[in-house]
C-alpha cells in the first residue's frame, strides 16, 4: 500500500466504519461473519477504488451499497435469510424489570476478555442487544427500532441477559 | 469505562484491530509494496519472473476468472452489476442490474443504431439478447444461408451478479427460442473487467477482443465473420465457450414442451423421452423444434405467450421500467470515463440509525 493510498484509505475507513459496521452488525447473526463481511467490503473498496485512483462522491452510500451486495451473497451462500426476531417468540412471562446494578457491578469486576467469551454463550438476540447497547452506545428505543421489536422486549431481554451472564460467571467459577 | 463496555469495544467490531488486519491483507496484495519492502527473497523473485514468463506465453485473457469488484457505473451513471456484450455485428453492451434487468444499452457501432432499443430497457437480459438477435435476423445482419454470418458472440462480465446463473439463463433462452432461427449459433464467453478495459483501449468490442484473444491474434482484429470462417478458430471457440450442461438441456426441453402444451399439442411422447434414461437430450431438442416447424408456429402465438407470461408482477414492473427508462439507451460515443462512479450511489440506501 503506497503512502498516499494508505492515508486516503485510512481516512475513508475511519469516517465510514462506525456506520458501516453497525449496518452489517444487525444484518447477520454471528458477529464474526459481520467482521468478515466488513473486511471483504473494505478490501474490495481498496482494490477497486483507492488503488485505481478512482473517485466516488458519496463514499458512505457506495460502501453501504457494497455491503448490501455482500450481504445478499452471504445469505445466498449460507442459504440464510436476513435475521429477524419474532416478538411473540421473545415474549417473556416474567415481564419484570430486574435491577441491573448488581449484575453490572459483578460483571465490571471481571476481566473484559472473560466477559466477552461469556457473551458468546448467550442467545443471538441477547448478544445483539448487549452489543448494540455497549458497543454502539444505542438507547433501548434505538435498538427496538433497529431490531423491529418493542422497547419493553428489548429492556426485558437486556436485564435477563445480564442476569444470565452473572449466572454463567458463577457456574464457570470465574 | 465500565469493564463490560470495554469488553464489547475491544472485542466486537473493533475498529483498530480490523484496520490492522485490513492493512496487512491489502499490503499483501500490493505487488509493488511487496517488492519495495524486499520481503521477497531472491529465490522467490526468480520464481516470480519464471511465472511471469510462463504467463506471457498464455493467451492474454482469462475466460474463467471472475472479477472481485462489485458494481460498475453505466454511461449514464447508474450502478450495474453485470455487462453482457452482444456481437453479431451489430454490437451492443447491455448493462444489467441485480435483478437481471437491462438498465442501459450501449450501441457500439452504426449497425447497432438501426435496431429498436428503447423498448428493451427494463426487460430481463436474456429476453433482450433474444430480441436483439431476432431484430438482426429480420433486418438481414444475420445471413441464415451463410455459415460465416450466422454466429453470435455473447460475452459476460459479472460485477457482483451471479455470473453462472446469468450465463445459464441466456443459454436456456436462446436454445429454447422459437423467435430466432435454429441455425443461428451463439457462443457465450466469460470475460473480466480487465478484458473490457483492454478491449476499450484497442477500440474493439469485448466479443471481438475475446475472440482475438483466444487465438492470440496480435494483428488486425478479426470480426466475428472473419473469425468463424476458419474452422480451426471455431474449434478453439467451442472449447472456450460456456457449455450447456444436462440440467440446462432439461430446462430447454421443458420450456419447449410447455410451449407445445400451451398450444394444445400432444407432448406425451416427448415427456416420456425426457424421462427416459440415456435419452439424447440434444436430439430431443431438435425433434421438439421439428415439431414446431412441421405443425406450424406463428409469431402471433409466441407473442400471445409473452402476454400470458406478463401476468408475473415482475414482468409488468419491467414494462413500467421500460417506459420510465427510455432515455437510458446510449451510444458508444457518449461513454463517460469509468471513474465517475459518483452519482449512481447517491440515491442508494443510506439507511441507518
Amino acid at each position: 500500500m503506497s503512502h498516499q493510498h494508505n492515508e486516503l484509505f485510512e481516512s475513508i475507513y475511519r469516517t465510514t466504519f462506525p456506520t458501516l459496521s453497525k449496518h452489517v452488525y444487525f444484518k447477520v447473526a454471528q458477529s464474526s461473519d459481520a467482521e468478515d463481511i466488513i473486511q471483504t467490503i473494505y478490501i474490495d473498496f481498496y482494490n477497486y477504488i483507492v488503488r485505481k485512483n478512482k473517485s466516488v462522491d458519496n463514499v458512505q452510500a457506495y460502501l453501504i451499497q457494497m455491503a448490501n451486495n455482500e450481504l445478499s451473497k452471504y445469505y445466498k451462500r449460507k442459504n440464510e435469510l436476513p435475521i429477524t426476531f419474532n416478538e411473540d417468540k421473545l415474549l417473556i412471562l416474567e415481564n419484570i424489570q430486574v435491577e441491573a446494578n448488581m449484575e453490572l457491578d459483578i460483571l465490571n469486576s471481571i476481566e473484559s476478555e472473560v466477559i466477552y467469551e461469556l457473551v458468546k454463550k448467550l442467545p443471538i438476540i441477547d448478544q445483539k442487544i448487549l452489543g448494540a447497547h455497549f458497543r454502539y452506545d444505542m438507547t433501548f428505543k434505538d435498538i427496538a427500532h433497529t431490531l423491529n421489536l418493542s422497547e419493553n422486549t428489548i429492556k426485558t431481554r437486556y436485564y435477563r441477559a445480564l442476569k444470565e451472564l452473572k449466572e454463567l460467571l458463577i457456574k464457570d467459577k470465574y | 469505562m465500565e469493564k463490560i463496555k470495554q469488553s464489547f469495544k475491544e472485542n466486537l467490531m473493533n475498529e483498530d484491530k480490523m484496520y490492522q488486519t485490513l492493512i496487512t491483507k491489502t499490503s499483501k496484495r500490493d505487488y509493488f509494496h511487496f517488492l519495495n519492502n524486499k520481503i521477497v527473497p531472491a529465490f522467490g523473485f526468480t520464481m516470480l519472473l519464471v511465472f511471469a514468463i510462463v504467463l506471457s506465453n498464455l493467451p492474454s485473457i482469462n475466460v474463467n476468472k471472475t472479477p472481485t469488484t462489485i458494481g460498475i457505473s453505466t454511461p449514464f451513471n447508474k450502478l450495474a452489476y453485470a455487462i453482457v456484450s452482444v456481437d453479431i455485428n451489430p454490437s451492443f453492451e447491455l448493462y444489467v442490474d441485480l435483478n437481471d434487468i437491462v438498465i442501459e444499452i450501449n450501441s457500439l457501432n452504426d449497425e447497432a443504431k438501426s435496431l429498436t432499443l428503447n423498448t428493451l430497457i427494463g426487460l430481463p437480459v436474456q429476453d433482450v439478447v433474444e430480441d436483439l438477435i431476432k431484430q438482426a435476423q429480420d433486418i438481414g445482419y444475420i445471413n441464415l444461408f451463410d455459415t460465416n454470418q450466422d454466429t453470435v458472440i455473447i460475452s459476460t462480465i459479472s460485477y457482483g451478479l451471479d455470473g453462472v446463473k446469468l450465463v445459464k439463463d441466456i443459454q436456456i433462452k436462446l436454445r429454447s427460442s422459437l423467435a430466432i432461427d435454429r441455425s443461428i449459433k451463439s457462443y457465450i464467453l466469460k470475460a473480466t473487467d480487465e478484458d473490457r478495459e483492454e478491449a476499450k483501449r484497442e477500440n474493439v468490442s469485448l466479443g471481438i477482443y475475446m475472440l482475438n484473444g483466444i487465438i492470440q491474434n496480435n494483428g488486425t482484429p478479426m470480426n466475428v465473420q472473419m473469425f468463424v470462417s476458419d474452422l480451426n478458430n471455431l474449434e478453439i471457440l467451442e472449447e472456450y465457450a460456456e457449455d450447456t450442461n444436462g440440467s440446462e438441456l432439461v430446462a430447454i426441453i421443458q420450456v419447449l414442451i410447455n410451449e407445445l402444451n400451451r398450444l394444445n399439442r400432444d407432448t406425451t411422447s416427448f415427456q416420456t423421452r425426457l424421462n427416459t434414461k440415456d435419452e439424447d437430450l440434444e436430439e430431443l431438442i431438435e425433434d421438439l423444434k421439428d415439431e414446431f416447424e412441421t405443425t406450424g408456429y406463428s409469431e402471433s402465438s409466441e407473442s400471445d405467450n409473452k402476454i400470458e407470461n406478463s401476468d408475473d408482477p415482475e414482468d409488468s414492473e419491467s414494462e413500467n421500467n421500460a417506459d420510465e427508462q427510455e432515455d437510458n439507451v446510449s451510444e458508444y460515443n457518449n461513454v463517460e470515463p469509468e471513474d465517475s462512479i459518483d452519482d449512481e450511489v447517491e440515491d442508494s440506501e443510506t439507511e441507518d440509525e
